[in-house]
């Protein structure tokens, strides 16, 4: 008859990593839900690989005093949304110039195009992460 | 679309403006739709370091859909997030 390692499971039982952002960075650390509040969190002990998945904004178009600059660039974004950028570049355009009534027609443009767009972003898309809430012991 | 069609789009109502003005325009414009609608997305891997609990993100990221986690099975796992911020701090 074998002999149960208990450690093992009190670990996987009330330990796991977590993350959080603070600061413009990510907090990495081993939670032991079962210890006191003061030890509860624990930095990495070693070298693991940590893979984060994350909605990026896009790479910025070059102007053409920029090194490496092309006017055949195409925007990161699917092609679908292009005119909405040009749309919103017109409506920025005329605001520039006082232009309100030209610039609200060409903002109602782009809002359609934001609208479109978040369809499209949650269009298959699995569901978000976890949360969970610390607790006092 | 490419860049230059788009210039001229623009170009059309804005004949005065110039073409770095106009790419200005269109680096705002697309920043704005990416923040708002979440379009676009990517990863990036990275390995820890002991007793280091922070890590710097890098500038383009938006929001942080998930993370994965390499433990010392080998095994990669999601790892919850965490509401809030542990109290007691490690500042490294």
């Amino acid at each position: 008859m074998g002999t149960t390692n208990y450690s093992r499971i009190y670990t996987r039982a009330s330990k796991q990593h977590v993350w959080w952002i603070e600061r413009d960075s990510i907090g990495i650390a081993l939670l032991d839900s079962l210890t006191t509040e003061k030890n509860r969190f624990k930095s990495p002990d070693g070298v693991y690989e940590v893979t984060i998945f994350y909605y990026k904004k896009p790479d910025p178009l070059k102007t053409l005093d920029v090194a490496g600059a092309d006017l055949t660039d195409i925007p990161e974004i699917p092609a679908q949304f292009h005119q909405y950028i040009v749309d919103k570049a017109i409506q920025l355009g005329y605001e520039q110039k006082a232009e309100p009534n030209m610039a609200v027609y060409f903002d109602r443009k782009f809002e359609k195009g934001i609208k479109e767009g978040k369809t499209f972003a949650n269009r298959g898309r699995i569901s978000g992460s976890f949360q969970i809430q610390q607790n006092d012991m | 679309m490419k860049l230059q069609q788009m210039i001229e789009l623009v170009q059309k109502h804005h004949p005065e403006l110039s073409e770095n003005e106009i790419i200005n325009l269109c680096n705002q414009a697309q920043d704005e739709f990416c923040a708002r609608t979440l379009v676009l997305d990517g990863a990036t891997k990275f390995n820890t370091v002991a007793d280091q609990r922070f890590y710097g993100l890098k500038d383009e990221i938006l929001e942080i859909k998930s993370v994965d986690f390499k433990n010392e099975d080998g095994d990669t796992i999601e790892i919850k997030r965490l509401l809030g911020r542990p109290k007691y701090r490690d500042i490294d």
